[in-house]
């Protein structure tokens, strides 16, 4: 009768919108981040390219970075995170679940991070005047890409499943630490253009006469969920597929 | 435990006099690369490129040496270890044999370049001290990227592919330091790096301590 998502009745007199308004609220109880990590990201977006700014000297309207690019890595780091944690589960439990959500989340991580070298250039060109520079921080968003390229390639080289699970979990591993004292203390130890550091000011500074800091946490949080969302609508692919591939892969093997 | 570590070591030390061209072969290595630097620069009197040509050949140096150290053996040869010895005892007695290997070749790079290229560092003691723990930081790290890659079909290309990055931090700290050596700055000044590189070499020193009985369970 009652046929969730859509509620499709079969006669419309008979329709029950009631138990249709159960369903959406019950619907929401579960979803509801997806919905909140699009209209935060969407407030973001309005309130970024619109909402009042200091405009200080060189930084001018490129202040507005602050919401795009260092949100990517925020959300970034958060993905990387959830990566090596699944590493370590599936190096205590070899269950194939693991092992997919560490691959899923390291690529999401990815392409944020991706994004955030991107945004982080063009901002680069209009204030340092170069797209890329010898930067301590440019040099960490360049490593934790050459990593989990590496990664990826890795992966892909190892056939048996079990195996690529546990060799690539620990390579994952073994990078993530490096990659966080790359990006983490490394850059304190060294003089950096970059706001934040080498007695550049950082954007808390800006932040006390203005209401930058409510808008940027809102992205951060906004992007973060919206990570997971696709991560996990990847996973959900990605279990999918197994399902398909198992039927094939086992009449291949008995052709072989 | 100590009694497998020695003996895999003086395992791989006999295996090593046997065949004597593995060793030897890394050191060609360095001494042909360093020649076609010399051919290139003549006489470097800019201590960045000294520097930075020292590095660069050690790192591929390095990654050529510890490839051997898990690929060159056969894949059958370590089930009949794992009946053997504990999987620590293996990847300690991997490490302390590189450490050994890199610090000869580092060395001997060193001296070649000051023999070819000109001799800008200031502080020898100190720079004898950072090239010894740069070695440090290649076998601990490198070795067990060696074991990951040796599971792999195309080990060659992987373990540059897989080490390089993980090596950048190293790197980065070494160069650093290495530049204040160049200049003749005092040790005292000069212990941030250093310890900074312990530190490091520590970090990853223990990781692949423990992370290596998962890569060796088959």
């Amino acid at each position: 009768m009652l046929n969730h998502p859509f509620c499709v009745c079969p006669n419309p007199i008979f329709c029950v919108p009631l138990a249709c308004i159960k369903s959406v609220i019950l619907d929401l109880k579960k979803h509801w981040w997806k919905a909140l990590s699009v209209l935060m990201i969407t407030y973001t977006l309005w309130a970024g390219l619109m909402g009042e700014v200091p405009l200080r000297e060189i930084l001018d309207e490129s202040i507005r970075n602050l919401y795009f690019h260092v949100t990517m890595w925020f959300a970034m780091l958060l993905m990387f995170i959830i990566s090596v944690v699944n590493a370590v589960r599936y190096l205590s439990g070899s269950k194939e679940k693991f092992d997919a959500r560490s691959n899923i989340y390291a690529e999401t991580g990815l392409v944020f991070s991706l994004m955030g070298l991107v945004t982080g250039m063009l901002w680069a060109k209009y204030t340092w005047g170069a797209y890329f520079t010898n930067d301590p921080k440019l040099n960490g968003a360049a490593i934790s890409i050459l990593i989990y390229a590496a990664y990826f390639i890795l992966r892909g080289s190892i056939k048996n499943p079990d195996q690529r699970g546990r060799i690539s979990a620990v390579y994952n591993i073994f990078a993530f630490v490096l990659m966080i004292v790359f990006i983490q203390i490394l850059p304190r130890m060294n003089d950096s253009l970059h706001p934040g550091n080498g007695g550049n000011p950082a954007f808390s500074q800006y932040d006390l006469d203005n209401n930058m800091r409510p808008v940027f946490y809102t992205a951060v949080v906004g992007w973060m969920l919206f990570g997971v969302w696709m991560s996990r609508i990847r996973y959900r692919i990605h279990v999918l597929k197994m399902k398909n591939e198992t039927v094939e892969d086992i009449t291949n093997e008995i052709l072989d | 435990m100590w009694k497998e570590i020695a003996a895999l070591i003086a395992k791989d030390f006999k295996l090593d006099f046997r065949q004597k061209y593995a060793v030897f072969a890394t050191l060609l290595y360095v001494l042909s690369t360093t020649y076609i630097a010399y051919l290139i620069f003549k006489e470097v009197s800019d201590r960045r490129t000294w520097i930075a040509l020292y590095w660069i050949i050690t790192i591929f140096a390095a990654i050529n040496t510890s490839m051997r150290s898990f690929g060159a053996e056969s894949p059958h040869r370590f089930w009949y270890y794992a009946q053997l010895v504990r999987p620590s005892s293996i990847i300690l007695s991997k490490m302390i044999y590189n450490i050994v290997q890199m610090v000869v070749i580092s060395t001997f790079t060193f001296f070649l370049f000051r023999l070819l290229l000109g001799d800008p560092i200031a502080d020898d003691l100190q720079m004898f001290l950072i090239v010894i723990l740069g070695a440090l930081g290649f076998s601990t790290s490198l070795t067990l990227m060696s074991a990951l890659a040796s599971k792999t079909s195309n080990n060659t290309t992987l373990i540059a592919i897989l080490s390089i990055p993980i090596l950048l931090p190293l790197a980065i700290t070494l160069i650093t330091a290495t530049h204040k050596a160049a200049l003749g700055t005092e040790l005292s000044e000069n212990i941030g790096s250093l310890s900074m590189l312990l530190l490091l070499n520590l970090l990853t020193g223990a990781l692949s301590y423990l992370l290596y009985p998962y890569v060796w369970r088959e």
